[in-house]
């Protein structure tokens, strides 16, 4: 199955998550989540975002402090584009079905929890950044085929098709446990590949 | 259902989705606009924050809606986190004689 036309997110109007920019959220974690703000505490939206945040500050490292780096020809345009993906995909979007065998029941799981689980599957193993995540397919009719589209960066140091088998067959098994979606494909395409940087700035 | 009454079942159900084994946190399933006006309101007159995280619609004793947004641990299975959650409310509407319509309970977050 084809993978969606690339849309650069980091082009699009920034979104908003429950009322949140990514900035502003970024700037919450700064505050160690001080005062506590409940509109972002009690959004799952919001607290998605704030994960994969985390996530990502911990795997970049230093790049993250862009303006006060010291290494001004470090180009990190391809973390403010994660940064922007993970804003849009944080939300809510659609709600895909879980069964439940009364009638009155409606269960489900939000594709914005599905993509933030894909990305903390990926991002957890160390050798790979999720980019775009895209489910394919239409999600809300149980049953349909669900093709996965991921976009990422591989992390320098490792063979990339390695790395990708890894992930795809993580992704898999968590998508198989925590939903009831008929995945019969998981595409990523590796865009680049980064290295990273520990927190002293040192290439690693 | 008086607003005080509503506060008071929701508060309920809340601690009763928290307490279901897999559960991590219990989010705010009411509407973003609804969200934004206590917040300011809360903000304005230095009340309390938001509290009600259960959203409950519908008067009396038998609400229409009653809609519960969950995140749930990455160790169990979350289709099963949230069928535990919906069977557990209902067996407590059941005990108290409230009937209601449709109760949707929604994962929004894994792990």
């Amino acid at each position: 199955m084809s993978v969606p036309p690339h849309d650069d997110p980091a082009m699009t109007a920034e979104p908003s998550l429950d009322g949140h920019t990514i900035d502003q959220l970024s700037d919450y974690l700064d505050a160690d989540r001080m005062p506590a703000d409940p509109s972002i505490d009690n959004s799952p939206g919001c607290q998605l975002a704030l994960a994969a945040l985390v996530r990502l500050r911990v795997l970049a490292g230093s790049l993250l402090e862009d303006e006060a780096s010291a290494q001004p020809a470090r180009d990190d345009s391809w973390i403010q584009r994660i940064l922007a993906v993970i804003g849009q995909e944080s939300r809510a979007g659609r709600d895909i079905p879980l069964s439940h065998p009364s009638e009155r029941a409606s269960l489900s799981i939000t594709e914005g929890a599905v993509r933030g689980l894909i990305r903390s599957v990926g991002d957890a193993l160390g050798t790979l950044v999720i980019g775009r995540c895209v489910l394919v397919g239409d999600v809300t009719v149980p049953g349909e085929p669900i093709t996965v589209a991921i976009d990422a960066s591989a992390v320098w140091g490792r063979p990339v098709t390695e790395t990708v088998v890894e992930a795809r067959d993580a992704i898999f098994s968590a998508l198989r446990l925590h939903t009831e979606l008929d995945v019969v494909a998981v595409d990523i395409t590796v865009h680049d590949i980064q290295r990273l940087a520990d927190h002293d700035g040192q290439n690693v | 259902m008086t607003t005080t009454a509503s506060a008071v079942l929701s508060q309920q159900l809340t601690t009763i989705a928290r307490s279901v084994i897999g559960v991590t946190t219990v989010y705010s399933a009411k509407p973003l606009a609804h969200r934004m006006l206590e917040t300011t309101i809360a903000a304005l007159t230095g009340s309390a924050s938001v509290t009600e995280l259960v959203a409950i619609e519908g008067p009396g004793e038998s609400p229409d809606t009653i809609t519960v947004s969950i995140g749930v641990g990455s160790a169990e299975a979350a289709p099963a986190v949230c069928r535990r959650v919906h069977d557990a409310i209902v067996s407590d509407l059941s005990e108290r004689g409230t009937l209601v319509g449709t109760l949707l309970v929604r994962v929004s977050s894994v792990g």
